[in-house]
């Protein structure tokens, strides 16, 4: 029963049956460079104990496709901050907690279902998933400050903007109607019209009487604007629709080709 | 390269590559057929009116006119169409040694490729004969000839992720010779050379590697993961695309359970060397 494959691994989202009572939580936070992760296992003393005597380590795993990056870090610490330089990654980033074995080990079956109940202990080979998160993408600039939801007071195809501040930091809403709302999350082009929308809210939000906690997140836009060569929202030449598609800009909709078809 | 250049020339870089590729063009209405035919015999005149022509052509698309442009420095005064098209491995060093600087997030754009392309094309780094033996040669139709153009100048849209790594001679000289570099690196032993060699005489093998490396098993862009690929690949000796195929699936169900990172070395490259050797 101890072959490799049938060894147990506590998932985040407990799509694996190993470990009944037990919980694998990592809090991700994701801007543009940097993570902060906390790991937290909750129900899983034999984990807890491979954690205390440094057999087991905390993990996060970076991944660019587009760049074929692929890197890892661990740490004996739960809380870990993961950094990565512009001119490393080009488009989806991607990072994925857990907890990893650092050696051959022996695993306590406390905690552990029924299925290993036969067992005091089994032997995990080195470089094991003792726990695995869910891939996390990382969220562009336009993701984090936007979020869409479906307002069911509007009339087909309709879409309005909003700021918003409930959850404690400067966001905006997009709310779009009924029939249009499910399109919203596989259709770029919908949400670079709700970005637009967002932007042209800017010189309101951001202009002479803005909160100064909105500070970080104003330098942060109006630092891509300037990279990309476009006005900012105090320019008269302040333009949302190039704003918005410097910050997310539209890409065309087409098919891959296959393989030197020409040559 | 100038960053705020490749944010200022991306919109009209998109907008001329659609204007000149258009999927299942000879099924579209003849006006459209028309446009983009027209549009393609301005390029093909761009070629063959020579280099610098070429390059006020392409600086006049992307909107830059005048504006300096810092490409790596070039290795070779000039290189032949031959060479340009399929660089020797020789070469392959040359330009990877030259091109130390250029970082992986600007090498998977194709427009950073172009503009470099420009830079070469105005230094006439691609000889005095035809540009055309260099960039549209072997295409049998006038969007042929276009497609193999933007292509081997930095990559087409149409292609997705992978074309800078495999459609762009230049590009893939440079993320080849780097790939293998990485690989010797991670393997802990001097496999670099072979490892370049094996991908640069390959070119199945590197195509499949590239593809499944963006899109489908990116497990393997772990340094470990990939050393043990490439190294089996070496050991194969003519691998193709199958063989990639097979030893990246079986790193990958390896990957599932276990970080390839912290799999002891010799575990990783029997996984490889065992799904090198199985038959198709």
């Amino acid at each position: 029963m101890t072959t490799e494959d049938a060894l147990p691994v506590l998932t985040e989202d407990g799509s694996r049956l190993d470990w009944p009572d037990a919980a694998y939580r990592p809090e991700v936070r994701l801007r543009d460079g940097l993570a902060r992760i906390e790991h937290r296992i909750e129900r899983a003393p034999a984990l807890e104990r491979l954690l205390a005597e440094g057999a087991a380590r905390w993990a996060i795993e970076l991944r660019c496709p587009k760049t074929l990056l692929a890197r890892i870090r661990t740490s004996a610490a739960p809380r870990m901050e993961v950094r990565w330089e512009p001119h490393e990654v080009d488009g989806q980033v991607y990072l994925i907690p857990g907890l990893l074995a650092m050696r051959d080990v022996r695993l306590e079956t406390d905690g552990l279902n029924a299925l290993w109940s036969g067992r005091d202990a089994l032997d995990v080979p080195e470089g094991w998933w003792l726990a695995r998160g869910q891939p996390y993408p990382v969220k562009t600039l336009g993701e984090t400050i936007l979020s869409f939801r479906e307002d069911r007071t509007l009339p087909d195809g309709a879409m309005k903007v909003a700021s918003d501040q409930s959850s404690g930091q400067l966001g905006f809403i997009v709310s779009l109607a009924p029939d249009v709302f499910p399109s919203v999350e596989r259709d770029r082009s919908m949400q670079v019209a709700g970005l637009i929308g967002v932007c042209a809210l800017f010189p309101t939000v951001f202009g002479d009487d803005a909160d100064e906690q909105h500070r970080a997140l104003a330098d942060e836009i109006r630092g891509r604007l300037e990279a990309a060569n476009v006005p900012a929202w105090d320019d008269g030449a302040y333009d949302p629709a190039r704003a918005a598609t410097a910050i997310e800009p539209l890409f065309p909709l087409h098919e891959l080709e296959p393989v030197f078809d020409d040559e | 390269m100038n960053e705020a250049l490749i944010q200022r020339a991306g919109a009209p870089f998109s907008e001329w590559q659609q204007s000149l590729a258009v999927k299942n063009l000879d099924k579209q209405e003849p006006g459209v057929r028309d446009e983009v035919g027209r549009r393609q015999r301005e390029l093909r005149e761009a070629i063959a009116g020579g280099a610098p022509a070429l390059a006020g052509y392409l600086r006049g698309r992307l909107g830059i006119d005048g504006a300096a442009i810092e490409a790596p420095p070039f290795p070779r005064d000039e290189l032949t169409p031959d060479e340009f098209r399929d660089p020797p491995i020789e070469l392959e060093r040359q330009l990877a040694a030259a091109w130390g600087e250029i970082r992986p997030g600007e090498a998977s754009q194709p427009l950073f490729w172009l503009l470099c392309h420009i830079v070469w094309l105005e230094q006439g780094r691609f000889g005095s004969g035809p540009l055309s033996s260099a960039f549209t040669a072997t295409a049998s139709s006038l969007d042929g000839e276009t497609r193999n153009f933007l292509r081997r100048s930095g990559g087409i849209y149409v292609r997705g992720n992978v074309t800078a790594f495999s459609d762009c001679p230049l590009a893939r000289a440079w993320w080849r010779h780097r790939v293998a570099v990485t690989a010797g690196e991670a393997a802990g032993r001097a496999i670099s050379e072979a490892a370049h060699r094996t991908l640069h005489d390959n070119r199945p093998a590197w195509e499949t590697l590239v593809l499944l490396s963006l899109r489908r098993i990116t497990a393997i862009n772990q340094p470990r993961a990939r050393a043990a690929l490439v190294d089996a690949l070496i050991d194969h000796g003519r691998p193709d695309r199958e063989t990639v195929h097979r030893i990246a699936g079986a790193l990958a169900r390896q990957g599932l359970s276990r970080s390839l990172e912290h799999t002891p070395w010799e575990e990783l490259r029997e996984i490889a060397a065992r799904a090198a050797a199985e038959d198709a």
